[in-house]
């Protein structure tokens, strides 16, 4: 029986040298590939569109370049074609590429286009770049609503509030205050956003908002540690948006991870990011009144950050 | 929790007091048990005579493994006994009769002991022997049986300064760098030093220098550790299945005893190469008794890098080392202390530096009285490890640090031919860490933790058989209660064969702290020591595993052992795919599975080690982010160690004056998660995004968790030595030429997969390394 052990062994043992060798060969011819192609190949998602198509602007923004292999932003505006479509009367137009670049060096990758967009009316935004492949998106843009009222509320010993009254539009997409203020030393403007969006209250016939300007004043002179007498402010205005079905309305609940997936919210066909539709209306941050010392609206001003 | 069938009733008694009760009520009673089955030892083997003793080096007091005890009958009626000596150089001879017998005692390059001994009915009897080095014998080409990459004796590969000495490298032999020729030991490369062992993490290998735990054993730069040659004196190295006398970690074992200086002349060595400088001395301090040895070793790469065609290398180490050990004849002591310090950066572009420091200071004797029976080793130490991240010109950053007071007693014994192994131990850790954000949950916290403990294991030979079961009891005060860890071993030689042997190991091994690496980044060397993690469970692992080592005719030896290991609470990082640099923590299970096959040739002038190693790690974790991500919130992963095969050649070859060393390595790709691509996310959830002037925040596009795999890894280095006597006392000048990397192959390092920046190991780097031994 020993005997039999060892010759089992032995033969065990030319068969593992033999093993070694074999391995050793497709060792040494699987290494000789030296290359190294870290990403995996994309076929699913080539290009991310972020951005909306406002029936209230001149000119519509929208951020858009192929999902890309770096890190690092693009240096030069991406080869590609990019046309944005009327699907009622099937009039398309061809979207300009822009490359944007900060001060200190950060790139955005922009289409643009000047082309009428109506309120009610669906648009196919698509873009495709030389070899071929493409995303697109489809918005809808909401039937316009009413100009919001801003009614005054007084209150003594203390500068006004006022409450904003919506009508008409469904499914709001923003809802903010914002202020143009500038440093008084060094003549720097400074835009600051102060985002109501979730805590307008549902009424008959649309939404109420209470604004206090005195709180966003004192956030205000706090960004300026304290010193109101470092800054003035230019301007201020009241920004609401109402946005067409392919809002998500659960967006403002998604968690970081849920937000960042890829898959989680997006409406991009083959691509990444997300699309709307809006109309929005700009007014002065400020209550106006008709000839009968009603509430009224006030003429609606340009937006001064789009 | 997740239990171990079986071991429910241990797991479970933790629970309640009167649990505990019971339980120490029955571990007391089991202990009892075992101090009366021992004191009535010289009883039962009344009839029997025993000879053990100690074998050691005259001159220095180094044990000598594998040296060979014969005992040859005066008479003709009894037949021939023997054996080898551990790795402590213990041997012990029984079933001995009356009589007169010739005791030989040899090792190869020292002079054999002969000896005639009259044996008496029932004597045990102490013969502890130091052997005078022959240098007359060291020139002949004589084969040790002992030892070697392809044996395991008592479940530990022997590893010997001659076999560091094989592996080519600028260091003239070192524990790092030998370490990486074995299959089942997966190295990162160059830099970081850190050494997976068996699908285990670095900081779940315990490492241990004369008894004292040193956390980051390795130098920065992969092929350099503390342990050069000229100060190590043997290695006992487990992958897994070790027994209960090492408690507290769940993956592997290096037990490395350090050299005890001359006892009777002074030396010293000094070297130079481009990448260290190092000096080493040793002597009386009274001659035969007591003796000192110094080491000093300095990193030369950062400013010799310029030297060569590649980047500057921003990489320091520092090891200091010194002994001083007193030798009886039956007994040996000694103290040390050793500092280590390492600095540098994993990718050069980023001025983020980790550094890490060492310190420890022990002591040990190990003794075997002439009178006794009991082999008796006692330590203590004091282990201190500190580790940080950070950009030398910022405050911000990372830090941990672990002290660590051990004291042990362990015992060896003979009952007839039962032989029984026990010991206790106390523990005390202090652990301080601040983390700022990295790992969400754990920002800065100092705790103590306290442990007292023993270890019980028999070897009861049955026939062929040596059954070795075991167990370790813990006890922690206010954090894990009583905890007993089951080990069992074995080895059989089917048939009665000499030549070959079926060696097995099963066991639970629990780990009390854990070292926390942020495993999305395989080049992240910095641990963060911590007691329990996510839900204040204990780390474990359950190993089992079984091989077969044959030595089929003298000096050609093969091995092949397969493995399983179950893993559970491993700390793992919670993945997002936001491009970040904090992450949270859950637990995972982990399930591993290997084998390594060995086959060595060791005779004459030609050395020879082909060893293969397939490993098999796959994590499996639940999070929510995978159910949000992929539809299910569990998702099985092969962590960044799973390197699949692994191949390693290493051949030494003497000849005339010359030493030639070749060594191959080649290792398949370990996994990373690959990136789909990036783009800039605005932010739509508290308002719609300015799209013209906001930045947006960088997102990256992963797939699933280490889906993909880096390049295949391989190298070949190879060295020329000759050495030159220049003085009648022995000095010697020894040259060595040699290169790393000699097919100059770009072996990827690090690779950013946001900038595309890739950094390779060393590229072909030549070296000429300068020794001067001095007598």
């Amino acid at each position: 029986m020993r005997d039999v052990v060892e010759d089992v062994s032995e033969c065990l043992l030319q068969n593992v040298c033999c093993v070694l060798l074999i391995l050793t060969a497709s060792f040494c011819l699987a290494s000789c590939d030296n290359s190294f192609q870290p990403l995996k190949e994309n076929d699913q998602y080539f290009f991310s569109i972020q951005g909306y198509l406002d029936a209230s602007a001149d000119t519509q923004w929208v951020r858009l370049s192929p999902v890309r292999e770096e890190y690092e932003q693009p240096v030069r505006s991406p080869e590609m074609d990019v046309t944005l479509e009327q699907l009622e009367t099937s009039t398309k137009t061809a979207m300009h590429r822009l490359l944007l670049t900060d001060e200190d060096g950060f790139n955005r990758s922009m289409v643009w286009t000047d082309m009428e967009i109506l309120a009610g009316q669906t648009y196919l935004l698509s873009v495709e770049s030389p070899d071929g492949s493409g995303s697109h998106v489809t918005v809808t843009i909401p039937e316009d609503f009413p100009t919001p009222v801003m009614r005054e509320e007084a209150r003594f010993g203390r500068p006004s509030a006022y409450n904003l009254l919506i009508s008409g539009a469904g499914r709001l997409a923003d809802l903010q205050t914002r202020w143009h203020v500038r440093n008084r030393s060094t003549g720097a403007d400074r835009y600051i956003l102060f985002p109501y969006r979730g805590k307008e209250i549902p009424t008959s016939n649309g939404y109420r908002l209470f604004l206090d300007p005195v709180i966003e004043m004192n956030h205000i002179r706090d960004l300026y540690s304290g010193d109101a007498s470092a800054y003035e402010v230019i301007d201020r205005q009241v920004y609401v948006a109402a946005a067409g079905p392919e809002w998500n309305e659960e967006i403002d609940s998604l968690n970081d991870l849920l937000y960042t997936l890829p898959d989680g919210w997006s409406n991009i066909e083959d691509g990444l990011g997300y699309m709307v539709g809006i109309v929005s209306k700009s007014i002065p941050y400020d209550s106006c009144l008709d000839e009968s010392g009603e509430p009224a609206p006030c003429l609606e001003v340009t937006p001064f950050v789009r | 929790m997740w239990q171990v069938p079986g071991w429910r009733w241990w797991n479970d008694s933790v629970k309640t007091g009167a649990d505990i009760k019971q339980k120490t009520i029955l571990t007391i009673q089991l202990l009892l048990f075992a101090a009366c089955w021992l004191g009535s030892g010289k009883e039962i083997s009344a009839q029997q005579a025993v000879l053990q003793g100690l074998v050691t080096d005259h001159t220095s007091a180094q044990p000598l493994y594998g040296a060979n005890i014969v005992l040859n009958p005066e008479s003709d009626e009894h037949a021939l006994l023997g054996t080898t000596s551990d790795s402590e150089g213990y041997y012990r001879v029984a079933s001995i009769q009356p009589g007169r017998w010739v005791v030989q005692i040899s090792y190869v390059g020292y002079t054999s002991y002969t000896d005639t001994l009259m044996i008496r009915e029932g004597e045990s009897r102490s013969l502890n022997i130091s052997l005078e080095p022959d240098d007359a014998e060291l020139g002949e080409l004589i084969v040790s049986g002992a030892g070697g990459a392809a044996r395991r004796e008592d479940g530990a590969q022997r590893i010997s300064p001659v076999d560091l000495r094989r592996v080519p490298g600028p260091a003239s032999g070192d524990l790092a760098a030998y370490l990486q020729t074995l299959p089942g030991v997966v190295s990162m490369g160059d830099r970081g030093g850190q050494v997976f062992i068996r699908g285990g993490t670095p900081s779940e290998n315990m490492v241990l220098v004369d008894g004292a735990l040193i956390y980051q054993p390795t130098h920065i730069v992969g092929f350099f550790s503390p342990f050069p040659q000229n100060l190590v004196s043997g290695v006992d190295f487990y992958a897994g299945g070790f027994g209960p006398r090492y408690s507290g970690r769940s993956s592997s074992v290096m037990d490395i005893r350090m050299k005890h200086g001359d006892l009777y002349s002074t030396s010293g060595t000094a070297a130079l190469n481009p990448f260290a400088a190092e000096i080493t001395a040793e002597g009386p301090i009274r001659t035969g008794q007591t003796s000192w040895i110094v080491s000093l070793r300095n990193s030369l790469i950062e400013e010799t890098s310029s030297w060569y065609p590649i980047e500057k290398q921003p990489l320091r180490f520092q090891s200091q080392f010194a002994k001083a050990s007193y030798i009886e004849r039956d007994s040996r002591c000694s103290a040390m202390i050793m500092r280590t310090y390492d600095r540098g950066r994993m990718d050069f572009d980023n001025p983020e530096s980790i550094r890490w420091r060492n310190f420890l200071l022990g002591g040990r004797c190990i003794a075997l009285p002439e009178d006794s029976d009991i082999l008796l080793d006692v330590n203590a130490s004091m282990s201190h490890f500190t580790n940080s991240v950070g950009d030398t010109d910022s405050p911000f950053g990372f830090t941990s640090s672990i002290s660590r007071i051990n004291t042990e007693v362990n015992l060896r014994q003979y009952v007839g031919e039962v032989r029984f192994q026990y010991g206790l131990h106390a523990r005390l850790k202090n652990l301080e860490y601040d983390l700022g954000e990295q790992f969400v949950g754990f920002d800065m916290h100092t705790e103590s933790q306290f442990n007292i403990g023993g270890h019980f294991e028999t070897g009861i030979p049955a026939g062929d058989l040596l059954l070795q079961p075991g167990f370790a009891l813990s006890f922690y005060p206010g954090t894990y209660g009583v905890t007993v860890d089951p080990r069992f071993r074995f080895t059989w030689k089917p048939f009665g064969m000499e030549t070959g042997e079926v060696t097995g190991a099963a066991g639970l091994y629990r780990q009390p702290i854990i070292g926390i690496s942020d495993m999305r980044d395989l080049s992240s060397v910095f641990v963060a020591w911590m007691i329990g993690s996510v839900d204040d469970s204990q780390m474990e692992a359950i190993h089992t595993m079984i091989g077969w080592q044959q030595t089929l005719t003298d000096g050609f030896t093969w091995s092949v052992e397969s493995y399983y290991k179950r893993i559970r609470n491993i700390p793992v990082p919670l993945w997002s795919p936001l491009a970040r640099f904090t992450t949270d923590l859950v637990l995972a299970k982990g399930d591993v599975y290997g084998a390594d096959l060995r086959v060595e040739y060791n005779r004459g002038r030609l050395y020879a080690l082909i060893g293969y190693g397939y490993n098999h790690i796959l994590y499996e974790s639940v999070q929510d982010h995978f159910n949000e991500w992929f539809g299910e919130p569990l998702q099985e992963y092969h962590p960044p160690h799973d390197r699949r095969h692994q191949l390693n050649a290493l051949f030494s070859l003497d000849v005339g004056s010359f030493t030639t060393a070749v060594r191959w390595q080649f290792g398949t790709g370990f996994p990373y998660t690959r990136p789909i691509g990036f783009d800039d996310l605005l932010e739509f959830r508290d308002r719609l995004p300015l799209t013209r002037s906001e930045r947006g925040v960088r997102r990256v596009i992963l797939e699933k968790p280490y889906q993909g795999r880096l390049p295949t890894y391989h190298r070949l280095d190879l060295s020329l030595s000759r050495s030159f006597r220049i003085s009648r006392s022995g000095s010697e000048l020894n040259l060595r030429a040699g290169a790393v990397n000699l097919y100059n192959r770009a072996n990827l390092f690090y690779y950013d997969v946001y900038t595309h920046r890739r950094i390779d190991q060393l590229p072909f780097a030549p070296y000429l390394t300068i020794e001067m031994n001095v007598q």
